[in-house]
């Protein structure tokens, strides 16, 4: 409730909290299709500074494991990062630690910038195969945004893939796969599996004033040159351009609900102050932890608010081989990946499918780091054997929906005003299972390239990028949050533009999903067509 | 706490190899030992017998410093994160494993290219027809 000592500001049209994936793809949809609208975005981090990048330092690889980690967790334990806003996130009871950036562009900033598309299957996942729930709209209601989100991502990679429905041409030739990438592809023609490049949300040949991808490979660290695409690259200049405000270091507190309709925010800027902003429409992306947060900070009352909470399980193949390969060489996610094993058979002995990325190594310390054992002569022994030796396949699957995985909060006020967030997330049987699988097909992949070892690490605990589901799409109110066009079911003028709208997951990457969900939902807000 | 002890204790963690080429130990390496001598006062006390560490066999030394780790979980960790930072930062270590001392940027690297063999092969799969469902 807007109170004495705040300072008050003039009503807009929408306020959007998050200036990551999601919100930046829905403030850029609207001031392009509805340039009348007052829009304003509130992000709780800063802008990225490219000049200042750990990856231009001497000490970037420890800098890694520390301030520039992917973890806020880690971050937060190293002294922050004067750039991401983190919030600490107990997730002592969660199989995967959430990662994140917290900042202008959002994971964006850190991502891998792997872009894969869902498939239709993905879309209706209960009418195929009676698991999860299908989405309210289908792959093809979402292509037209697919292809919008490209355009403005520029996407990296071939056209042609019989894994998905054909796609309109990639407007820059795919990362190259290096002998990694093309030892992998070998293999899997051997076997006759699919493969693919992949797509990537990463410039391979100069565009405008962003340079092409120069393989320095720490993509997680954010890009040095603006090669890989991110948010405060692509779509908020445009958005800024378009007259669309953003205000950095503002950390939204609450939504105002009066009688069952939001009023505005109350925030607390970069210098402490407590501040109103009055506003007709709310969107809500700060991801499925930071959302999920929010709108339960706010009061929503929604009893799927912050439950169904989805990842994409990962687990890890690594083959060591005799000759040199790349190491941590080329944009980290970026080689070949198999959708051999991603449609349902039942004869696995678990429904939907797994998703094998090929994808290149981390920084010598890393890999150092996480050797068992830790230190001494053995350590050395098997760090002189993987480092520029090693293929690591990342094996993900499809999460199901799983109320007792769930965001709640604490007791516990934080240092950004805001309740604590707890996150409680368990490896379902079925999760076990595809993960299991789509191990022994990594393994067999790589035996076929010639692994001479191979390492299995059966659970990744560090991989929690993919945070979904937390306020779903769907009709029922009892099971879902938001409605088919992400308006809230409690509170309508709340809508939710990120990826808690997922009612599934897939098993693939869901970048470029946010984003082309965003542009629809914008597109649905102002009663517009694609 | 003596840099003798210092360094006998980090060669023990990281004594290199003799590979080609070699990897140096840790005292061969000549690391920036200032973040060391703090992190690693708490592990030598937890030693005890700091003179009997420097008598012992390497493999001696190994089980002494592995019975730390259990009595002070929290101490030696930091030791050792702060000993793999160092040592893999450092140029000898970086040049004997066949890489750069600079950072990443803004160099980048080189990376081969996708080949017209790899690419060809990319029409059998092509060929295998409409793999997703609807």
């Amino acid at each position: 409730m807007a109170s004495g000592g705040q300072i008050k500001f003039g009503p807009v049209d929408v306020a959007i909290v998050g200036a990551g994936l999601g919100g930046a793809a829905f403030a850029r949809r609207l001031a392009s299709r509805a340039p009348r609208l007052r829009v304003l975005c509130f992000e709780r981090g800063d802008w990225l500074d490219r000049a200042n990048l750990p990856t231009q330092k001497p000490e970037w690889q420890r800098l890694a494991l520390g301030a520039w980690a992917s973890s806020p967790n880690l971050r937060l334990k190293a002294g922050g990062n004067a750039i991401s806003a983190d919030y600490p996130i107990d997730d002592s009871a969660s199989a995967f630690k959430p990662l994140m950036w917290n900042g202008v562009g959002g994971s964006t900033i850190n991502w891998a910038a792997h872009f894969p598309r869902l498939h239709p299957s993905d879309f209706k996942t209960r009418t195929l195969d009676g698991v999860g729930d299908d989405w309210p709209f289908s792959y093809f209601d979402l292509e037209p945004y697919y292809d919008l989100n490209d355009e403005a991502f520029g996407v990296s990679g071939l056209p042609g893939d019989p894994a998905y429905p054909p796609k309109a041409g990639r407007r820059m030739p795919p990362v190259p796969l290096g002998r990694l990438g093309a030892k992998a592809a070998r293999a899997f023609d051997e076997l006759g599996w699919h493969w693919w490049p992949v797509d990537a949300a990463i410039n391979t040949v100069a565009e405008s004033t962003r340079e092409a991808c120069n393989h320095c490979g720490p993509c997680l660290l954010g890009c040095a040159n603006g090669a890989k695409s991110s948010t405060d690259l692509t779509y908020w200049p445009r958005a800024i351009a378009s007259g669309v405000g953003l205000r950095t270091n503002c950390v939204v507190q609450e939504i105002v609900i009066e009688g069952g309709k939001a009023t505005g925010i109350r925030y607390r800027d970069g210098s402490g102050r407590d501040c109103w902003q009055p506003a007709s429409t709310i969107v809500v992306a700060g991801n499925g932890i930071g959302t999920a947060r929010l709108l339960l900070a706010s009061g929503i009352d929604s009893p799927a608010l912050g439950r169904n909470l989805m990842f994409h399980p990962a687990a890890y193949v690594r083959g060591m081989f005799a000759e040199e390969l790349d190491g941590p060489v080329g944009p980290v996610g970026c080689s070949v990946y198999s959708h051999e094993f991603y449609e349902t058979d039942e004869a696995r002995g678990f429904k939907r499918g797994v998703h094998l990325q090929v994808t290149r190594e981390n920084a010598l310390l890393t890999q150092a780091s996480r050797l068992e054992p830790a230190w001494g002569a053995e350590a050395q022994r098997l760090l002189r054997e993987e480092f520029r030796h090693s293929m690591a396949v990342l094996v993900t699957a499809e999460d199901l929906p799983e109320v007792h995985n769930r965001v709640t909060l604490t007791q516990t006020m934080e240092a950004d005003g805001l309740p604590g967030v707890r996150v409680e997330y368990t490896l379902s049987d079925h999760s076990r299972r595809a993960l299991d699988f789509g191990m022994a097909r990594a393994e067999e992949m790589l035996r076929a390239a010639g692994a001479h070892r191979i390492q299995r690490v059966p659970l990744a605990p560090y991989t929690g990028w993919h945070l979904l589901g937390t306020a779903r799409m769907g009709g029922d109110p009892a099971t879902s949050v938001t409605d088919a066009k992400g308006c809230c079911h409690a509170v309508p003028n709340v809508i939710v533009a990120d990826g808690s709208l997922f009612p599934t997951v897939g098993a693939a990457n869901p970048g470029s999903t946010i984003g082309a969900v965003a542009l629809k939902l914008a597109d649905a807000l102002v009663g517009a067509a694609p | 706490m003596t840099r003798v002890m210092l360094l006998a204790v980090l060669d023990t963690l990281l004594p290199g190899d003799d590979g080609e080429p070699p990897l140096p130990s840790a005292s061969e390496a000549a690391l920036d030992l200032k973040a060391l001598e703090r992190l690693a006062e708490p592990v030598v006390t937890a030693l005890a017998d700091s003179d009997g560490f420097l008598m012992a066999s390497p493999v001696e030394r190994v089980a002494r410093l592995r019975a730390v780790e259990q009595a002070a979980p929290d101490a030696f960790k930091a030791l050792l994160a702060e000993a793999l930072a160092t040592y893999y930062e450092a140029p000898p270590v970086l040049a004997a494993l066949g890489w750069r001392a600079a950072p990443p940027q803004p160099h980048g690297h080189e990376v081969a290219p996708i080949d017209d063999a790899t690419l060809r092969n990319l029409d059998k799969v092509k060929g295998r027809g409409q793999l997703w469902r609807s």
